[in-house]
């Protein structure tokens, strides 16, 4: 089969492997593969591309896109030009709403923190106590003025629907280090972000990469709880199920694709036994939940809270991607196209506690200098106002922010212009921040590919840089 | 002229022309028919031993699932497995090819290719409008053994055809149902650049034209010359062109044969007509000569009416033919000008001619110069379509059939105006775009209604501001309101010429003029407009003006009934309702310019349509849709052929010739039986592209009926099976997983009614679109082709057993092993009802011990009889639970849940 594969590949005898195992022709069992994938690379990682500083991402979405110049990237001159006709001091670009007000300052002050004296907004007050652990970016842009696009491109590198998300390409890649669980789990906090499930798809990879929405409360993963009567009769009839699998191996002889299947019901049972356990908390102290901001009185914060403790046990259990939506505020999303004060407010709120708890809690127990968070949006948004007290899309320059495995903290990296409208001082793309991403779990991401429809497919297309300059 | 960097490169990986190979001469046991000898060779070079056929009841499952995706029932296995013919295999071959089922099977793997979904996805997750008829559709033509090149003609051009293709039996038109292939994609509501979302779309609509039909990745061109494959970015963009000269329509797929037909009949009637009704006016016109008082009051009631309407009535008047800002002009078109483009009967074969006499709801209507006339005759058409999510303010659905379509332009000004008459709906379609739901876009859509009424005679200047479009490429669409009568004469970029006042003294002597035979050539368009106000009025003012003339009112009023009684009768023929799907309209003919880098703001010159140079045998261009079908069916390309029966050979033997099934370029994987592929492909263009003979061939050889079982030797000389020394054991596609359940749990409804069964929606499906109403969980039992592919909403059964994202042509699924699959046979309360189903289902058989039973739902699930192992598992199982309080049916039913779950119904052996 190596002729099914370009020669590079034939270097990369892993994933050649797992690629053989995906296009259903090898048929290899793909998912035991990935079980000893992952021992291997958890031995010796000898295979990687790069040192690995991430074993685990967790990726808070911030659905809607928060506005940079409300949060990470302060500019007094909004203040000095409220209320002017932006057309008079730059080129205005078409807009999403088009209906375009005048220039807006920010509701909230901003101070320094930390031993790095970062700016960052009285929006995160608890946040803004872990500056020092952050590399903030502050020139990222995106290609799309428009959600959907914007979130696909944001997770999957396309602006089209159907593409990989990262988190698949991530397990794809790496696979899990979790054999009780998937490898790329997506905690919905209620919030699905605009164009739907697609952006935690497989694409063209195999299933088996595919974002599985686990609910932070009462059924966390589809079909995961059995509905017989008894447990022991579930137990019972996996034993009858086992045996009479081995009459058809001993009638067919061994097939891949039998084998594969039988195994799968192992890890499925596992899996059945593990979800329960992880969403257990019973084995959290008090202290811990409240620092994750679970008994907090605003609604939004506990869910959200117990989604970054939920995110902090599968980094502790080894799965590899780990996606966080946002909970519903009873507000919009970040996506304030009026009221922007009120409606970041409530956003603001729900997270910046958890997250804060989430950063305290990953490095007391160690687990922060293997596990990257990144926190990003879809796009920023505009200096000036959509009517008269809100913001439109913009994704000319805007702010996001990692810590955590393999990131330097206290730094700032790019700069928008004196509006904060366009990304000015080392402009970054998506693809760079998927690249850096790779490259922080071992990947290379020019060698991460995948064939579909004649061309070796890439999470980063043909473009990215990694960002060299925000790495420890 | 092919790009300098690759000039000189013409292959295109296998892009040799097809000749039939011989077939070898090989002697072997296993020779079945030709296609043996070609495996029979590779054996031999390689020193494999083919293997035996695979058992009856093996082959009998196996063919089955491939042809029709469901299991035998054990009546049917039974009919095969006691037919004591030797030529029993032919027999059920011939069988299963003749069951509509065969269709519902075939049909899924041609929906994979053109990325098959009813909904668009992004962020609401819009209709796909009458998607469902075109899968429906598929299903027809496969079960009528369409064969493939008519097929591949209806998908590129089926609205183009001098002879559309005519269902027998209920008189559509299939052939246009086809282009429907061209519109399954994504759509985006209210980008911010048009553009950059047109060429997006066209990316896409290439990307699966050429991977289906071609396994050519043509879409890479889009950015730079194709790297392994003599396909350039002007190719790329030539094809471009083709897009940009059609446009997307709501099709009455149902009626439109009867429609053509009727206003055929209409328009004769109209023309017969015209006879009458001059000689009619020749009378009127004698008697105003005999009686200056008939005129003088006709005149005077005219009069009054129009200063009714407004003492300072001022009217519009048509801009010159030289006006530069002219870009459509109705009133001067000549016939068969290529500019006339209207979708369906509503607006007749051509423009109305001046003084044409219609009977109009109930009126006469006299047209004081040619215009586009849609006619309300047409406005009671009735679309019928399912919905679920519906926010297009533009859908069309209801006018489908009742629209004129502009030639294509580009926006000069920041505005276009139109001559119209009455109430009409223009929209404009602004770089193809045409999904309207805010908060952009909204302007390309605008209703206009008339201030004096909506069958007011009189002609006015109407404007759309399209401020933001200006340098767009657009083209407009007009429909009626509430299918009221309208004209459109004019369309003009920029704004209205001014109106021209009526001065009151002229109407009188104007009027006076009206039936005298005077010199006419000189008359202004206000001059026309007034008659044509005047004559508005004429059945109201015929009472009075001839009230005294008994036989003129009577042959007056006896002719307008006669024509009356003519469109009734018409109208009482006419179907008004009809399902509607999507479907292309060929508008003016458009080259795309050539983007450099693919980027949409950096346009080159123009590339003129053509279809790939490399392939393209003549040097006469393809100019149109059906010219490039017909290039791409010419004889010359091998591609078409080679790539369709590599297609079949891939669904039943697991594996394609070449593996890479949608992508024969020089990336692709070679064929592992060159000679085969090309023998294969000949004969298919020789059976008249027969798929139903291509398929029985294949099936017939030994080849495909060998078993499956492994020996040694082949494992060691040939672990991955390329030279086919035995048959491939595959886990089946989720569709035939879910109605393979359905089948043994006795609720398979096989029935290939319209429609589609909503989605089950479940707690883990959440997100903006989401359909109001949940379906039921079992899909009301329709086979899996029937449920609904919502974007935004996938069934999880489907997609955790690798049914593809609809987002481009995926010819090879995946195949995944995940314990999500598992779970789901596990624990979905779906899999434990259909469970209770079939326990249910087999105690009403008379069977007297659990022995019985078990035999039962083994021949039922595994077209086998049960083991003494498994029966004695299974009956200490039933026993145990029995003992511990079940009833025996709630013990089978558990029983039954496990045999569900055995993976021997996930295989295919």
């Amino acid at each position: 089969m190596s002729d099914y594969l370009p020669m590079e590949r034939l270097a990369m005898p892993r994933r050649q492997w797992l690629q053989r195992a995906a296009s259903g022709f090898g048929a290899v069992a793909l998912h035991a593969l990935l079980s000893q994938q992952a021992q291997a690379d958890s031995k010796g990682q000898s295979k990687l591309d790069y040192p690995q500083r991430a074993k685990s991402i967790i990726f808070l979405y911030m659905d809607g896109g928060p506005s940079q110049m409300d949060t990470f990237d302060p500019k007094p001159m909004l203040t000095k030009y409220h209320g002017e006709d932006p057309a008079k001091l730059f080129k205005v670009a078409p807009t999403q709403f088009n209906n375009n007000g005048t220039i807006l300052q920010s509701p909230w002050s901003f101070s320094k923190h930390g031993e790095s004296g970062i700016e960052v907004s009285s929006l995160f007050p608890e946040l803004a106590k872990h500056v020092d652990q952050m590399a903030i970016v502050r020139s990222m842009t995106s290609k799309f003025p428009e959600h959907t696009f914007a979130n696909y491109f944001l997770h999957t590198g396309s602006g089209l629907q159907g593409r990989p998300s990262m988190g698949a390409w991530a397990t794809y890649g790496l696979g899990s280090e979790c054999q009780e669980l998937p490898g790329f789990i997506v905690l919905n906090g209620g919030l699905i972000p605009p164009g739907g499930l697609d952006c935690f798809g497989n694409g063209f990879l195999p299933a088996s990469y595919q974002g599985s929405v686990l609910r932070p409360t009462g059924q966390a993963i589809a079909n995961a709880i059995p509905i017989e009567p008894k447990s022991s009769l579930q137990l019972q009839k996996l034993d009858l199920l086992r045996q009479l699998d081995q009459v058809t191996v001993e009638r067919e002889g061994k097939h891949d694709e039998l084998e594969s299947a039988i195994r799968n019901y192992e890890t499925a049972f596992q899996m059945q036994m593990a979800i329960p356990k992880l969403c257990d908390l019973s084995d959290e102290t008090k202290e811990t939940l409240d620092l994750y901001g679970m008994n907090h009185e605003h609604e939004p914060t506990r869910t959200y809270g117990r989604e970054c403790l939920l995110a902090r046990r599968l980094v502790e259990r080894g799965v590899r991607f780990i996606e966080l939506t946002c909970p519903s505020v009873g507000h919009d999303r970040w996506d304030q196209h009026s009221k922007l004060k009120e409606g970041h407010t409530k956003n603001a709120l729900a997270v910046d506690q958890p997250i804060a708890g989430l950063l305290t809690d990953l490095k007391r127990r160690g687990l922060l200098e293997s596990t990257l968070v990144v926190w990003a949006g879809e796009f920023g948004r505009t200096p000036f106002a959509q009517g008269s007290d809100g913001r439109d899309h913009n994704p000319f320059g805007y702010s996001i922010w990692l810590a955590g495995g393999g990131i330097k903290g206290g730094t700032v990296y790019g700069a928008t212009d004196e509006f904060g409208y366009h990304a000015v001082a080392d402009r970054c793309e998506i693809h760079d921040l998927h690249a850096t991403m790779l490259y922080l779990m071992g990947l290379e991401h020019t060698r991460s590919t995948f064939r579909f429809g004649g061309r070796d497919m890439r999470l980063t297309d043909v473009h990215g840089h990694i960002l060299h300059d925000i790495l420890a | 002229m092919l790009s300098t960097s690759i000039s000189g490169r013409r292959s295109i990986g296998l892009g040799n022309r097809c000749r039939r190979p011989t077939i070898p001469e090989e002697t072997s046991p296993f020779i079945h028919n030709a296609i043996d000898p070609f495996l029979a060779k590779e054996w031999k070079a390689h020193q494999l031993q083919p293997s035996p056929e695979a058992t009856r009841s093996v082959l009998i499952r196996r063919l089955y699932l491939d042809l029709l995706g469901i299991p035998p029932t054990p009546e049917q296995l039974q009919e095969h497995l006691q037919d004591e013919s030797p030529s029993w295999y032919e027999t059920m071959v011939d069988q299963l090819l003749a069951s509509p089922q065969f269709g519902v099977r075939f049909a899924r793997h041609w929906l994979d290719l053109v990325r098959y979904a009813e909904s668009r996805g992004h962020e609401f997750d819009e209709d796909v409008p009458g998607a469902n008829h075109y899968r429906d559709y598929v299903i027809r033509a496969f079960n009528l053994d369409l064969p493939y090149d008519q097929f591949v003609r209806e998908q590129l051009a089926g609205d183009m055809l001098e002879q559309p293709r005519v269902d027998p039996i209920r008189g559509w038109n299939e052939s246009v149902i086809g282009t429907s292939f061209w519109h399954l994609g994504e759509w985006v509501h209210s980008p911010v650049d048009t553009k950059k979302d047109e060429t997006d779309r066209f990316d896409n609509m290439i990307d699966v034209f050429s991977k289906s039909m071609l396994g050519l990745t043509v879409a890479c061109s889009r950015c730079h010359d194709h790297k392994f494959d003599a396909i350039g970015t002007e190719d790329y963009y030539a094809l471009c062109g083709f897009l940009l000269s059609s446009h997307y329509r709501m099709a009455r797929f149902e009626t439109d044969i009867v429609h053509r037909d009727i206003e055929r009949e209409r328009a004769q009637l109209r023309h017969q007509s015209q006879t009458g009704w001059d000689t009619l006016m020749v009378q009127f016109g004698n008697r105003s000569k005999q009686g200056e008082a008939g005129i003088a009051r006709w005149v005077e009631a005219t009069r009054e009416s129009i200063q009714k309407l407004d003492a300072n009535l001022q009217l519009a008047q048509r801009v010159p033919p030289e006006n530069e800002a002219l870009r459509v002009d109705y009133s001067r078109m000549q016939p068969s000008d290529p500019s006339w483009i209207p979708d369906g009967p509503g607006f007749g074969k051509s423009p109305i001619a001046a003084h044409t006499i219609d009977l109009m709801e109930g009126s006469l209507r006299w047209q004081p110069f040619q215009a586009a006339h849609f006619d309300s005759y047409w406005g009671r058409l009735k679309a019928r379509l399912d919905s679920t999510n519906s926010k297009n303010s533009y859908s069309q659905v209801d006018t489908s059939g009742q629209a004129l379509v502009t030639p294509t332009f580009k926006l000069q000004t920041t505005q276009l105006s139109y001559l119209v008459r009455g109430d009409c709906r223009a929209f404009v379609a602004v770089d193809s775009m045409r999904l309207i739901s805010g908060p952009l876009h909204t302007e390309t859509l605008k209703v206009f209604k008339s201030p004096d009424g909506s069958n007011s005679p009189y002609y006015r200047w109407v404007t759309q501001p399209l401020g933001r479009y200006q340098g767009k490429r657009l083209h407009v669409e007009f429909t009626p309101i509430d299918g009221r009568s309208f004209e459109i004469v004019q369309v003009i970029d920029g704004p209205p010429p001014p109106n021209v006042p009526v001065d009151q003294n002229r109407i009188r002597s104007t009027l006076e003029r009206v039936l005298a035979s005077e010199d006419r050539s000189q008359w202004q368009d206000i001059e026309w407009q007034l008659v044509a106000g005047a004559f508005a009025k004429l059945d109201e003012n015929a009472k009075t003006w001839i009230a005294d003339d008994e036989p003129l009112r009577k042959a007056f009023e006896q002719k307008k009934q006669t024509w009356r009684d003519h469109y009734d009768q018409l109208a009482a023929k006419t179907p008004w309702e009809s399902h509607v799907t999507m479907a292309m309209i060929e508008g003016s003919g458009e080259d795309h310019p050539l983007l450099i880098r693919g980027n949409h703001e950096n346009a080159g010159n123009l590339v003129p349509r053509h279809f790939l140079r490399a392939l393209e045998s003549q040097t006469e261009h393809a100019k149109n849709r059906l010219e490039l079908s017909n290039k791409l069916l010419d004889p010359t390309n091998p591609f078409v052929s080679r790539v369709y029966i590599n297609r079949l050979w891939h669904h039943l033997m697991g594996r394609g010739i070449v593996p890479t099934t949608d992508d024969f370029g020089v990336q692709g994987q070679p064929p592992t039986h060159p000679e085969l592929l090309d023998y294969l492909a000949a004969r298919l263009i020789e059976g008249d592209w027969s798929t139903k003979n291509a398929i029985r061939q294949i099936v017939l050889s030994h080849g495909y009926r060998q078993s499956s079982q492994d020996s040694n030797e082949a494992l060691q000389i040939d672990p991955d099976n390329r030279w086919l020394s035995r048959a491939r054991v595959r886990r089946l596609e989720a569709e035939s997983i879910r109605d393979t359940l359905l089948s043994i749990a006795g609720r398979l409804d096989s029935s290939l009614k319209s429609g589609s069964v909503p989605v089950h929606l479940t707690d883990f499906l959440q997100g903006r679109g989401r359909p109001p109403k949940s379906g039921p969980s079992d899909g009301d039992g329709r086979r899996s082709i029937y449920g609904m592919v919502r974007r935004n909403f996938l069934a999880p059964m489907m997609t955790t057993f690798d049914t593809p994202n609809p987002f481009s042509a995926m010819g090879r699924r995946n195949v995944s092993s995940v314990p999500a699959q598992s779970l789901m046979l596990l624990n979905d309360p779906l899999v434990h009802d259909l469970a209770r189903l079939w326990s249910e289902r087999i105690f009403r058989e008379p069977y007297a011990t659990d022995a019985e039973r078990i035999q039962s739902m083994y021949w039922t699930a595994f077209a086998r009889a049960a083991s003494p192992r498994e029966v004695e598992l299974s009956t200490q199982f039933l026993e145990q639970w029995k003992r511990d309080g079940m009833t025996p049916q709630q013990a089978l039913q558990q029983l039954a849940h496990v045999l569900m779950n055995r993976k021997e119904l996930l295989l295919r052996f």
